[in-house]
């Protein structure tokens, strides 16, 4: 669906009735450089993405602070991950990854919210912390 | 004006280039190796341009780039081209451009210029909210269209110019896609470029005129909480 409405917008662009041209409106410094293939070639980091809501049916939530979400595409799944929450979710479009990976981090969030500090121990003390301080409901 | 830092951790420019164009100087094409030797050391990598049918090859710039492809060079017979991908402030991007354009200026006798252009390109990589561009959680666009036009984007593509006093802004502003579809990404590309009795010597002058607009442009145009991300506010 995604591509497909790329593809529309190519074909709209690229109609004009044949007494008419096109106006001159185009970037002219660098004009050989091809964003889609900056696109292509970025490093990871440069491909984090923040997330401002998470949401579970009847429940959203707004983050405290944006989570930043790194996409890729592995083995036929979509992946979004968060390094901080040691958390990914699945999907077969990013946006299903990042559906699933909000689902996730609902549940911890409720989950390490319920526990009592004296219930945790090592990583989960930090994890902890970082949840309790991690959304806010809508 | 918010108050910014000269790099945000979270930045999305991909590239930076400064250009310059002049009137054709056949020696920069026989005698392409003279520059060649003054830069071998820092950008080794040659890359011959591919022509199209009906292109014309002078045209086409050969570029010269560093082994990490981190920043180079693109320069044909009548430009002049300096681009970085691994931005480390404007104070060592200016440095470098006017060390590069004053060498490049002496090897080739050049003097007058026909355009200066900055251009700042940035990639802010998103997803989707319900199928469509969540477009104004990045940036500060507003249409002021009819009620019936629904406010939320799927498919997105703005260019436009803006006069300013010392030249003109090139905005675009479009959704794009990766080849392998793998990920969407809001294109910000800004050029600042001038065109009137322009001269090699007064380079420092249209660099700094040119990024202190699109500085003030991008810091206008962000929304606040992007702002955030972009600073390393992040979980």
């Amino acid at each position: 669906m995604t591509f497909d409405s790329y593809q529309v917008r190519e074909e709209k662009q690229e109609y004009l009735p044949q007494s008419y041209k096109h106006s001159e409106v185009k970037i002219d410094t660098g004009k050989e450089i091809v964003a889609e293939e900056l696109l292509r070639s970025l490093p990871s980091q440069k491909l984090m993405l923040p997330l401002w809501s998470v949401g579970i049916p009847g429940k959203t939530f707004r983050t405290v602070k944006p989570i930043a979400v790194r996409i890729y595409f592995d083995e036929d799944l979509f992946f979004a991950e968060n390094d901080t929450l040691l958390l990914y979710g699945t999907g077969i479009s990013p946006e299903e990854a990042i559906k699933d990976l909000g689902g996730h981090i609902i549940h911890f969030y409720e989950y390490y919210r319920k526990l009592d500090r004296s219930q945790v121990a090592g990583d989960a003390i930090r994890l902890k912390r970082v949840y309790e301080n991690l959304l806010s409901e809508e | 004006m918010p108050e910014t830092k000269d790099i945000y951790s979270n930045s999305p420019l991909v590239e930076i280039v400064f250009e310059i164009r002049f009137p054709g100087e056949p020696r920069i094409e026989c005698s392409r190796d003279i520059f060649y030797e003054n830069i071998r050391r820092d950008f080794p990598d040659v890359l011959v341009p591919s022509i199209k049918a009906g292109g014309f090859p002078a045209l086409e710039p050969y570029r010269f780039e560093s082994t990490d492809k981190k920043s180079g060079m693109r320069i044909a017979i009548n430009k002049f081209a300096y681009y970085v991908r691994e931005y480390k402030g404007y104070a060592q991007f200016k440095k470098d451009v006017l060390k590069w354009v004053s060498d490049f200026g002496q090897v080739y006798r050049i003097r007058k210029l026909n355009r200066s252009g900055l251009r700042y390109i940035n990639i802010i990589p998103f997803s989707r909210e319900s199928g469509l561009i969540p477009v104004n959680r990045f940036l500060k666009v507003r249409m002021d269209l009819p009620e019936v036009f629904p406010k939320n984007f799927e498919n997105l593509s703005l260019v436009f110019i803006s006069k300013t006093g010392g030249g003109a802004i090139t905005t675009k502003i479009e959704s794009i896609i990766s080849i392998d579809q793998s990920h969407e990404a809001i294109l910000l590309d800004f050029d600042y470029a001038k065109d009137k009795d322009l001269s090699i010597s007064s380079v420092e002058e249209y660099i700094e005129e040119s990024h202190a607009h699109t500085k003030r442009v991008f810091e206008e145009l962000i929304t606040d909480e992007y702002r955030s991300f972009l600073k390393g506010e992040v979980v």
